[in-house]
């Protein structure tokens, strides 16, 4: 089987001709998705392990469910954007090479879970004053964030490779890409905003979803307390 | 008229058979062939481990007389352990790195490729450890001889990458960006586990030894570092944990 996740780790030309083929079948995506789960999940629960047991529990479960679900909220824009476009890619491959970019930062997740690992193990401290505390959330928080920026990143690149390889070369893939990934970034903000907590402020209770967490969006919060506190 | 041809130059053989640490310098390209084989490279591998523990060792040694005798052979075993302890830590990451970035390599060739890099790191530091030995046996400040090390490490690293970069002739290698990519990971790895194998450069805590058992994030270890504006390096009280 050459769609699986180590074909498309070890040998990318061959993953992408033969998941270009149109007879694909929808199980062969399937391994894909088990792998994303599996990889995010063990990431997700190293990421809250700082915290408690039972928030690691929770992240293993919620940020799988980010990716999936913010795929699933955007796979049919992203399908009518294509063909708006005039890029002549079938629904199945806009998913396909959406879900195949998730696939390559799980891969890049799962590889950074020693260093994860090691950062929450030698480097934050669960007792301490309040700053102390807040200094050790704040300093995961950040480590997170990169190791998460970075795992996107090189999803994305394998994503316009990807496109690059489907699509015709007179046809111009940027702006397609660019509309995919506004709105993958616009979706999985608030869907993990909704979803929080991930790290695990020590200052909150340990919870599934926080109770207020659809009393207002990402956007809001951004808008209305980060930006004129930068700015004040 | 006849014009004789000059004389074709006689080739250099290989200069990978100089040695380990000669062809890191002068021809990378060997190397990056050899790992492109797939040709021992575990003997290889192991052998360039060996070389980087024993320059890092030294180096170790060198800056960690900034603080005597004592804390110098603490640092020639710490120093050694830090690298190896990182390298390992970061050893998944380099193989999926150089896959997603392009270079797919098997477990063996991940394993000389990283500690290849490591070695070059360590000869670039015994280059330079004359340098840091000068030093830091003559100041007593210890932000000074912190800001040093990181310093001459930075452009030991620096000379790793560049040293990626001469693989690309071999076409396994045309594609290194994942590689580099994984350098910033292995960067602040090992500032981390220098934190977490502190103290390196003052004298230990009477009480608990080489070693401590407080956990501290490294921009937190190395911030107070440079707080602590105290001149007094060489007491064992001003530079604990440093």
């Amino acid at each position: 089987m050459y769609i699986s996740p180590v074909t498309l780790l070890l040998n990318r030309d061959r993953f992408w001709d033969e998941a270009g083929r149109e007879s694909l079948p929808w199980r062969d995506m399937s391994l894909l998705v088990l792998f994303i789960i599996a990889s995010c999940g063990l990431y997700g629960m190293v990421l809250a392990g700082w915290r408690s047991w039972e928030l690691s529990f929770y992240v293993a479960i919620k940020l799988p469910a980010v990716f999936l679900i913010t795929t699933g909220m955007v796979s049919v824009f992203n399908w009518m954007l294509a063909t708006v476009l005039g890029s002549g890619l079938s629904y199945r491959k806009t998913l396909l090479l959406v879900i195949a970019s998730m696939t390559l930062a799980g891969w890049i997740l799962l590889s950074l879970i020693p260093v994860t690992l090691f950062f929450v193990l030698s480097g934050v401290s669960q007792t301490g004053t309040h700053d102390e505390l807040r200094y050790a959330h704040n300093s995961i928080l950040v480590t997170h964030i990169l190791i998460l920026a970075m795992a996107g990143v090189a999803g994305n690149l394998a994503l316009y490779s990807g496109l690059r390889r489907w699509v015709s070369d007179r046809y111009s893939v940027l702006p397609l890409f660019a509309g995919w990934l506004v709105a993958f970034a616009f979706v999985g903000c608030q869907t993990a905003w909704i979803l929080r907590p991930f790290v695990g402020s020590p200052f909150y209770d340990v919870v599934f979803m926080r109770p207020d967490c659809l009393s207002r969006n990402f956007y809001e919060f951004v808008f209305g307390e980060v930006l004129p506190y930068l700015l004040d | 008229m006849n014009a004789t041809p000059p004389p074709v130059p006689k080739l250099e053989k290989p200069a990978y058979v100089e040695g380990r640490i000669a062809a890191l310098l002068r021809a990378p390209s060997q190397i990056g062939q050899d790992l492109a084989d797939g040709k021992d490279v575990f003997r290889s591998g192991v052998s360039f481990l060996v070389t980087a523990l024993v320059l890092h060792a030294i180096f170790g040694f060198a800056v960690g007389l900034f603080g005597g005798l004592s804390v110098g052979l603490m640092a020639a075993v710490k120093t050694p352990l830090i690298a190896a302890c990182s390298l390992i830590l970061c050893f998944p990451s380099l193989y999926v790195f150089s896959s997603v970035g392009g270079a797919p390599l098997k477990l063996g060739q991940t394993f000389m490729l990283g500690t290849s890099c490591l070695a070059m790191v360590g000869v670039l530091l015994i280059g330079l450890a004359p340098v840091a030995w000068l030093f830091a046996v003559s100041t007593e400040s210890l932000p000074f001889v912190v800001m040093l090390i990181f310093v001459l490490w930075m452009v030991s690293v620096g000379f790793a990458v560049r040293y990626i970069n001469k693989l690309k002739e071999v076409p396994l290698f045309r594609r290194t960006s994942g590689i580099g990519a994984w350098f910033v990971i292995f960067a602040l790895v090992s500032l981390q586990m220098t934190t977490c194998l502190r103290p390196l450069l003052g004298k230990p805590d009477p009480a608990r030894g080489w070693w401590t058992s407080e956990k501290k994030f490294f921009l937190a270890h190395y911030g107070s570092t440079f707080d602590d504006d105290k001149p007094a390096a060489k007491s064992p009280v001003s530079n604990k944990g440093k």
